[in-house]
């Protein structure tokens, strides 16, 4: 439960947190495209290692760390469904479930990296300059301010059910699995009110009737975001040249 | 008898919300435990089932640690209603709802059944009994949570802020309801800012203040002594409050129902003299 923390805003002053919000989406998002164009383990590898020294530079290396520990069972998971097909004959190499295991943390953690150096109005701020709607703006940016009420809110559920004698932590997964639902169906339920509450009250107070929204603050490249930009796009496009007209070596054959 | 013994409680995120609390709730009382909002009430109660275990100091429930049972087998002996209703209600049918705990505590069919019919009744719920628990009003939907946890009738029945939401007449038939808990030999702890629901039931009242039990005794003790009542940001019952303020009249000891108010204005008005 506590891997959400891998999500949410770390303030801090450092150069990671100072980029163009833009520039650290673009960088996040070149992760996940590396990510999704290679299936070879050493490459995957690489990706993973190297986000490394960018939450070390952020300061963020606990917080990054607990989303790894959060996407634990997920991975293992993955690994599980994909060594089960090896062994059913699917043809891919040895390494694969090692491979597919370690796309998921990429792609996972990326996000993680992004949203831990961005603060959701810097975000949101973002989008607005990059002709979003501003509701759709809005909602996001709402959304990613509650998601530490919604974990308090599971743990309140949990603790009223566990209190009515439900064993949240015994029996098999698929009993597991059952026994949640006696947490969904609160949570879902508090949170479709709780938006209907917060639509009323902020409608009550005027929201959408005034003119368009403008900005008071304009989101600005400096020359260190140029930079990054340019040298993310090239990593970028060395990737794709590496995919197309490399083969990658393979590290587990049987 | 549960008992408390320099209970602290530090959150995650380093809030102490319980500092070396100490507690003894005896079989068969009634107690209210109050206080301003963040006093640390509700974790408090959370550490009677072992949702919460202490971060130092010892809980045990008739002997047991709280430590070394699981939330299941104490809830067994302690229920505890939650203030807020929507996140405890997600069966279909209000009758589901309440044979959910009984199911999860193993009782009979039958049981559940005769336990079932009791708490509709009991709590006026006979009517919605098919609807689903979730299109309830909030009173109705608290009384649904309180009639759940009730069902099994738990040796300490653990209730947060039970009146809220609820009219006169739901509040006088809790009151029964607690009266008779009483007589069948059960503890009822509830924590409210009711004072006047508190005074009226006569329960004992501990005072909790910044994570600590800073008093312990009846009602009457405890809600007319304005100096503690200001320590925990209460005020007095408003009867309490009036026969305190008429300083000239010598009061025995504090007023806290309207029968014992009317009896000393009617012995004041016919005998005409200042002495109550």
């Amino acid at each position: 439960m506590m891997a959400y923390k891998g999500f949410m805003f770390k303030r801090g002053e450092t150069g990671l947190h100072k980029l163009d919000p833009r520039v650290k989406f673009l960088i996040s998002l070149t992760f996940v495209i590396c990510s999704l164009l290679f299936e070879e383990l050493l490459v995957l590898a690489v990706l993973t290692l190297t986000m490394v020294p960018l939450a070390l530079k952020g300061r963020i290396l606990k917080e990054w760390l607990s989303t790894l520990k959060g996407l634990s069972f997920l991975a293992v998971l993955i690994f599980a469904i994909n060594l089960i097909f090896i062994l059913f004959g699917s043809g891919k190499p040895w390494e694969f479930p090692a491979a597919m295991t370690l796309r998921f943390v990429v792609v996972v953690s990326a996000f993680s990296l992004f949203f831990l150096v961005t603060a959701p109005d810097e975000f949101g701020l973002a989008l607005q300059q990059s002709k979003i709607p501003f509701d759709v703006v809005f909602a996001l940016t709402m959304a990613l301010r509650f998601v530490p009420v919604l974990v308090l809110e599971i743990q309140s559920i949990a603790d009223a059910q566990r209190s009515k004698g439900l064993e949240l932590d015994s029996g098999n997964l698929v009993m597991r699995i059952k026994r949640r639902i006696p947490l969904l169906i609160p949570l879902i339920v508090s949170s479709v009110k709780r938006s209907l509450e917060i639509a009323e009250a902020m409608e009550a107070r005027g929201y959408g009737s005034g003119n368009p929204r403008t900005s008071l603050y304009k989101l600005n490249f400096k020359g260190i975001d140029i930079a990054i930009v340019a040298l993310t796009l090239t990593l970028l496009a060395l990737a794709v040249y590496l995919r197309l007209c490399f083969s990658i070596p393979v590290l587990l054959s049987f | 008898m549960i008992k408390l013994e320099e209970v602290s409680y530090i959150y995650p995120n380093g809030v102490k919300a319980l500092k070396e609390a100490s507690l003894t709730i005896g079989e068969r009382a009634s107690l209210a435990i109050m206080g301003k909002s963040g006093a640390g009430k509700t974790t408090l109660i959370k550490h009677l089932n072992g949702l919460l275990k202490p971060t130092s100091g010892r809980v045990t429930v008739d002997g047991v640690d709280t430590t070394k049972a699981t939330v299941a087998q104490l809830s067994r002996k302690v229920g505890i209603v939650f203030q807020n209703p929507d996140h405890q209600l997600f069966a279909e049918t209000v009758e589901e709802e309440i044979a959910f705990p009984l199911k999860n505590f193993g009782f009979s069919g039958d049981e559940i059944k005769a336990r079932t019919e009791w708490v509709l009744e009991l709590f006026n719920l006979n009517r919605y009994r098919h609807h689903s628990p979730l299109s309830l009003s909030g009173g109705e939907k608290k009384r649904v949570a309180m009639a759940s946890i009730i069902a099994w009738k738990p040796k300490y029945l653990v209730l947060d802020e039970p009146t809220l939401g609820q009219d006169r007449g739901n509040k006088l038939r809790l009151k029964e309801l607690f009266e008779e808990f009483r007589e069948e030999g059960r503890t009822v702890v509830m924590v409210t800012h009711d004072i006047e629901f508190v005074a009226e039931c006569g329960f004992d009242v501990a005072l909790l203040v910044d994570g600590k039990v800073s008093a312990l005794g009846s009602a009457k003790e405890i809600l007319s002594n304005l100096n503690l009542l200001k320590e925990a940001s209460l005020i007095a019952p408003q009867l309490a409050e009036l026969f305190l303020e008429l300083k000239s009249i010598d009061v025995a000891q504090p007023v806290f129902t309207v029968e014992e108010a009317e009896r000393l204005i009617l012995e004041c008005l016919l005998g005409g003299v200042e002495k109550l």
